[in-house]
């Protein structure tokens, strides 16, 4: 075999200008998002909160005094934490035995429940509402119940959001587990119950404790669901929001609760990020294959009385009542879209062709508008996450660029929680001749992508961020010691390995985007109202036709952004999950 | 001008502490040097400093040129890992042909026949045993005809048999292209099977530099004998130590004897009397733990079959190749 050393004198010029290009492309990438989270979150909310706390160009912190005084904001407070922390405490009551049947073991139709259990997750918050409601109302199937307009019908919308979030991270962590932990416990005479809550319940937590504030973050910032369910007597910080800023255009009240909400938001993630750090400490891991067992009902041939199998019955119980729960609203939703005046048909779909008479658009031009301002959306947040999540997976050498990505970190999750509403409506304050340019951008139709690219670009870096960080260093080193260039490592070994994840981003940040209502609810100018949009229109007006076309364009909506998380989840490649 | 690699003063530090600590060490073009070292030693910090991924003090030079300036990838320098680091969303193929230019499929295929994997070219790399994974790697790492190879550890990975296999077919790889390569390993006799010489270290620094047979029959220190698997030391002028001092002709003087295992053999006759402390086999050999006067607890070797129980009183021969004198 010959050997020919064909390479050129290494000159160290050629390092220098390799060098500058490196440093070029990481400046534009740290460049590019701060410069867009600037213009299009940080600017908008400090000017909606500043409308609040600057009177004739002075700075009045008296709005605190005055909201605070109020027993109506100490009511809002109240019922937000109040109901978030039951809707966390109850999904994950629930969702930890879910994960144990879903991700532990092997059945069949599993795929399948695994992928329904994830439907309410990227369902619109506003689809969410309308389900429960049509569940609820009297003349529902559960109107018996007179759970309509109640604290629970709340909460428990939250927990059928937000089973899935608990379900899909402590559940990616347990399949991965090395059972072997748990098996030394029991030959140690650990009984199964002792086995796991002193073994696999401590090595699950840190999954746990992240899922569980990004749950309460969820239920502390819900919108949609809450203004569609509670109406007049219950809410939280962000309808409240809403309503000081539309209702009784009390700018000073929005922009006191803005503050409230961003400290509420502030400790939640900080808590995740927590979690999330001691998440990523080296826990033992092994392949799925491992530690995955067939779900048996019947204790299997062989195996004693008292070996774990009780729990395993428990866990199965609870998860299928769950489920059928989850199926409830959906069906229920499904069947009185196509319930009508003379028994059944299709009168509500066909009415989605018209404008019912109160709408500027029919409902199917809406959902045209819909997909294309999401079609843009996700090309923004992805472009802006996909930046994020490979800047802040890096980890530099000196303390002080550890730190700086650490925060760039915190930073780009803030969007997840400051109320979107705040959002919307510090666009609307901010975009009118921004810069003192003489151009209104508050008509462009390019605000509402951007908007809602702001909310979807923290599911990208959520998603794409954990695979990135995965990526043995070393890898890397390889490449570059077979002669790849920076430019080329990125490429063949970050690029290649994240895009596996990446279908997954498009899904959610489709899927968010497609039900963005908090922010949208401000900026759609009225000749291109989003699907969102429409439907709550059509719900808060009175008589059974415009209630009906509610319902019908609810599952399309529904359909939709399911049908499309589920393309998109077929795309990925197995285990690429991320957190999710 | 030195040809090959050449370090002078290499210092690596992480924080305030000095993992390589003021190394110099020349490797020729065309031979492979080992550097044998207990693990923290400083070894594979040394190995990723010459290959640009650590900052470094000190002068890396090749052909006499130094390569501070000069990028990971633009030095033309290989690393092998430890695990591998295959790329798993690549075949075989793709793994190997990575630091090739495109369309080099009759080099890839060459390549994996070196490392006796023929059309191995669409394996995915998941289906690969342990074994075969270094063989990719090793692959992968010639294909660019690197100027020198850096190899970390790449057999520990592995069962005994198999590194032992590898070990054999690595020199051969190495030698066949004529590969300049640098050679990271705790264990010696790897590092013998597969070096030209063998450079020992030990709390960053270097000990000894010598070719595998000097090495092991004049060990520059006790450190380095003790390195090495020496495992008594006694001065040569010492009463216990006369039947050795016969056995390789040696006169007395202050210097260490150093005694390897198998310095005793058991036999029917001797010159020396041990007590026995245990016993114990390995690849159907005996060895005895045996209590010397003078000398302490030593590692015979006995015969095939040989029955001893502890408190015996054993004969002992001595074997001339398994004794050192040391310098200092």
């Amino acid at each position: 075999m010959t050997v020919t050393l064909d390479r050129p004198d290494a000159a160290p010029s050629a390092g220098a200008s390799g060098r500058s290009r490196v440093v070029a492309f990481w400046v534009v990438a740290v460049a590019v998002p701060l410069v867009f989270l600037g213009l299009f979150f940080a600017w908008p909310v400090v000017e909606m909160i500043a409308k609040g706390f600057v009177v004739d160009g002075h700075l009045d912190l008296g709005g605190f005094a005055d909201v605070f005084s109020r027993p109506r904001t100490w009511r809002i407070i109240g019922l937000t934490l109040a109901q978030a922390s039951l809707g966390t405490l109850l999904s994950v009551a629930l969702g930890v035995p879910g994960a144990y049947v879903l991700y532990r073991h092997t059945f069949r139709g599993r795929t399948l429940l695994r992928a329904f259990v994830t439907v309410p997750f990227v369902l619109p918050t506003v689809v969410v509402g309308v389900a429960f409601r049509s569940l609820l109302v009297s003349g529902g199937p559960l109107g018996f119940l007179q759970l309509d307009g109640t604290f629970a019908a709340i909460v428990a919308a939250l927990v059928f959001f937000n089973y899935a979030v608990v379900v899909r991270a402590v559940g990616g962590l347990w399949e991965r587990l090395d059972p072997r932990a748990e098996q030394a416990a029991r030959a140690l005479g650990a009984s199964p119950w002792r086995a796991f809550r002193t073994v696999t319940l401590p090595a699950l937590t840190p999954a746990i404790a992240s899922a569980a504030s990004l749950t309460f973050l969820y239920c502390a910032t819900a919108f949609g669901t809450v203004l569609v369910l509670g109406g007049l007597q219950f809410g939280t910080i962000e309808t409240e929001i809403w309503v000081q800023t539309t209702q009784f255009l009390d700018l000073r009240a929005a922009a006191v609760l803005s503050v409230v909400q961003l400290v509420v938001v502030a400790g939640a993630l900080a808590v995740a990020a927590r979690a999330r750090s001691t998440r990523e400490r080296a826990l033992a891991l092994t392949l799925p294959d491992a530690s995955v067992r067939p779900l048996r009902l019947r204790r299997p041939a062989g195996m004693p009385a008292g070996d774990g199998h009780a729990l395993t019955l428990v866990a199965t119980t609870v998860t299928a009542v769950v489920v059928l729960l989850l199926a409830l609203p959906l069906v229920n939703l499904v069947v009185r879209s196509l319930r009508t005046d003379a028994g059944w048909g299709l009168d509500h779909y066909t009415a989605l062709g018209t404008t019912g008479g109160a709408l500027t658009v029919t409902v199917w031009q809406a959902t045209l508008n819909s997909l294309r301002v999401a079609l843009d959306a996700t090309v923004i947040a992805l472009v802006v996450g996909g930046l994020v999540a490979l800047v802040v997976s890096r980890r530099p050498r000196r303390a002080i660029g550890r730190r700086a990505v650490v925060g760039l970190d915190a930073l780009f999750m803030l969007p997840l929680g400051v109320s979107a509403v705040t959002v919307g409506f510090g666009f609307l304050l901010s975009m009118h001749h921004p810069f003192g340019l003489p151009v209104d951008l508050r008509t462009s139709p390019v605000l509402v992508p951007i908007a809602q690219a702001v909310v979807a670009v923290p599911l990208v870096v959520r998603t794409v961020l954990p695979v990135l960080r995965a990526i043995d260093p070393r890898l890397r080193e390889a490449a570059a010691t077979l002669g790849a260039a920076p430019g080329r490592v990125l490429r063949t070994v970050d690029l290649s390995i994240a895009t596996r994840s990446l279908g997954l981003a498009v899904g959610f940040a489709f899927a968010a985007s497609l039900g963005e209502f908090g922010a949208t609810s401000f900026l759609a100018r009225p000749d291109r109202p989003t699907l969102p949009v429409v439907i709550f229109r059509l719900i808060g007006r009175p008589g059974p036709e415009s209630y009906g076309m509610a319902l019908a364009a609810s599952v399309v909506l529904a359909l939709l952004t399911a049908g499309i998380v589920a393309l998109c989840e077929r795309l990925r490649a197995p285990g690429a999950g991320g957190e999710w | 001008m030195r040809s090959g690699l050449s370090l002078r003063d290499v210092v690596v530090r992480y924080g305030s502490v000095a993992a390589v600590d003021g190394v110099s060490l020349d490797v020729p073009t065309g031979s492979v040097v080992a550097l044998l070292g207990p693990s923290g030693c400083g070894k594979s910090s040394l190995l990723r400093a010459v290959a640009g991924l650590e900052p470094v003090e000190g002068t890396v030079a090749w052909d006499g040129i130094s390569v501070a300036g000069v990028p990971v990838h633009r030095r033309g320098f290989g690393l092998m890992f430890q695990d591998g680091q295959l790329f798993a969303h690549r075949s075989v193929g793709g793994n190997v042909s990575y630091g090739l230019p495109a369309r080099s499929a009759v080099r890839v295929a060459e390549l994996l026949e070196l490392v006796g994997l023929a059309g191995y070219e669409s394996r995915a790399v998941a289906t690969l045993s342990g074994g075969e994974r270094q063989r990719v790697a090793l692959a992968r790492a010639l294909a660019p005809a690197p100027r020198l190879l850096l190899l970390d550890e790449p057999l520990s990975a592995l069962d005994r048999a198999l590194r032992e296999r590898l070990a054999v077919d690595l020199r051969a790889a190495l030698v066949a292209t004529g590969t300049t390569a640098v050679f990271v390993t705790h264990d010696q006799d790897e590092a013998f099977a597969v070096a030209d010489r063998v450079a020992v270290m030990a709390s960053g620094k270097l000990l000894q530099v010598d070719a595998p047979a000097d090495l092991w029959s004049r060990p520059a220190s006790r450190e380095v004998a003790s390195f090495l698997g020496y495992e008594a030391f006694v001065p040569l002028d010492s009463p216990a130590a006369a039947p050795l001092r016969e056995a390789i002709g040696a006169r007395p003087s202050p210097a260490t004897l150093a005694l390897a295992e198998g310095a005793f053999v058991v036999g029917r006759s001797g010159v020396a009397k041990g007590t026995v402390r245990g016993v114990s086999s390995r690849r159907g050999r005996s060895e005895v733990r045996v209590d010397v006067d003078g000398i302490g607890v030593v590692t015979a070797l006995g015969p095939v079959g040989g029955r001893w129980a502890a408190g015996d009183v054993v004969e002992l021969a001595v074997d001339p190749d398994a004794l050192a004198v040391l310098d200092d």
